[in-house]
């Protein structure tokens, strides 16, 4: 009986710490930011992005939502995004630029969330490269002369309900009252969090690769 | 067909109660574990959902096996059940919903009808209630980047927290009664029942003893007369036979 019982006693606690521990590799995980890609080519807040032979845009004020449906983070997101897009999407253009090797990406998109915004498909991560995007979700937002008004997070990490910092959504409303990017937005943004953009994770896995043949 | 032995009457029926509560405990831990595996596909945490789960039952059919007379899988399994509320809260990124489970935990412990089996349940969730509801807040009020998936609220106020626990106090504390008084019921059956055979087993040696004093009116004084311990009745009959028979 002894014997059961420290047995036991020496399964129960490997067991529970086990448990407790798969938990915190988890959060560490998605605690950190999103690494950068090794050939990352870094663009600027007010900078000018020249997506014309990407996007039709029409509007004057641009906003862009960087997805990957094989993202938890930015499946997460997507309540608040839907939320943000119906709240503006009278007074500024939404894209939805989606990165995916699946051609059909479009469509679920489309079929899943039923939002009236264009969704372009961004195989090769042309946009996000010219936008300085590296991982999902993120928001860019262009002025009237196609310059980086806004990109980043949504919300501090990975919380997208707290209301102080809705980076997006506060940007934006600055923008459309013609005022500058308020400072706190650019002191409290932090790295991007989320999930590597697949074309990001591919160039990385190519360049692993290079420098491991060599 | 089994014999019966009215003497194991009461130990035979706890056991088929203990089984019968094995058997739907185990069948809702099983589906425990296919509810993480069907929630992992939502923000895809397979890994922690499949992993998790699977500790979980080990936990539990280890203490099963490891002691199959006593109550410990029974603990276990209210342990089982609170972590499996966790997880689902951890998967579903804080969705109140989820937050339930513990509420179907404890319903699920009536069956074992002992009121401590809710103990490991309430331990785990006012503990991991607190710390982690605590984290979320602490985040918050000190101006951090929130990692914990406790509530999707930014945090849990201590107003609601301070209802939250009295509800789910009174909840526990109806399922520790009902346990209890299940336990009670039982053991009137087993009362009950022993009353009863008792009475059932003092008719058959009053309808042995009519037959024997018939036989004794009727001149049959050589059959056997045989009589069980404490029968005052059937002893003064074999005296009677035995005075007739010129024996005494």
């Amino acid at each position: 009986m002894k014997g059961r019982i420290i047995i036991f006693s020496l399964a129960c606690s490997f067991i529970l710490f086990s448990i407790g521990y798969l938990f915190w590799e988890q959060e560490l995980k998605y605690a950190k930011p999103t690494p950068i890609p090794q050939h990352f080519h870094e663009v600027k807040i007010g900078e000018r992005v020249d997506l014309d032979s990407y996007l039709n845009i029409s509007k004057k004020n641009v906003v862009l939502h960087f997805y990957n449906a094989d993202c938890p983070c930015s499946r997460f997101n997507m309540k608040d995004f839907e939320q943000f897009a119906r709240t503006y999407e009278s007074q500024v253009q939404f894209f939805v630029i989606v990165q995916s090797t699946d051609d059909d990406a479009v469509e679920k998109f489309k079929r899943k969330y039923e939002l009236n915004l264009p969704v372009i498909l961004d195989k090769d991560g042309k946009i996000s490269d010219r936008c300085g995007i590296y991982s999902t979700p993120q928001a860019v937002i262009l002025n009237s002369s196609s310059e980086i008004y806004f990109k980043g997070n949504y919300n501090k990490t990975r919380f997208c309900s707290r209301k102080e910092t809705k980076f997006a959504e506060l940007a934006l409303d600055h923008l459309l009252k013609e005022e500058p990017l308020p400072l706190f937005i650019l002191s409290e943004l932090s790295a991007p969090y989320g999930c590597t953009l697949p074309s990001d994770a591919a160039s990385e896995n190519l360049a692993t690769n290079f420098l491991n043949l060599n | 067909m089994q014999s019966f032995d009215p003497s194991r009457f009461g130990e035979e029926l706890k056991e088929s109660i203990k089984k019968r509560s094995d058997k739907l405990i185990e069948i809702f831990l099983i589906s425990y574990f296919l509810v993480g595996i069907l929630l992992a596909s939502a923000y895809d945490t397979w890994l922690i959902g499949a992993s998790v789960g699977a500790l979980s039952l080990a936990l539990y059919f280890l203490a099963k096996k490891l002691f199959p007379k006593g109550n410990v899988h029974q603990y276990t399994a209210s342990l089982v059940v609170g972590i499996f509320m966790a997880l689902f809260i951890y998967q579903m990124h804080g969705l109140f919903e989820m937050h339930f489970f513990a509420f179907v935990g404890a319903t699920l412990m009536i069956t074992y009808q002992n009121w401590k089996a809710q103990l490991p349940l309430l331990l785990f969730v006012v503990v991991h209630h607190a710390t982690f509801g605590y984290m979320q807040y602490s985040n918050f009020i000190e101006n951090k980047g929130n990692t914990i998936y406790f509530t999707q609220l930014n945090y849990m106020d201590l107003e609601t927290f301070i209802i939250h626990a009295i509800l789910a106090a009174i909840i526990v504390f109806i399922c520790a009664l009902w346990a209890h008084d299940n336990y009670k019921r039982t053991e009137e059956i087993i009362a009950n029942t022993k009353n009863i055979m008792a009475v059932a087993e003092a008719n058959e040696s009053v309808a042995q003893n009519l037959e024997y004093a018939m036989m004794l009116s009727n001149g049959m004084i050589n059959e056997k007369i045989t009589y069980k311990e404490g029968d005052l009745m059937g002893e003064a009959l074999s005296a009677i036979q035995k005075k007739l028979k010129g024996e005494l």
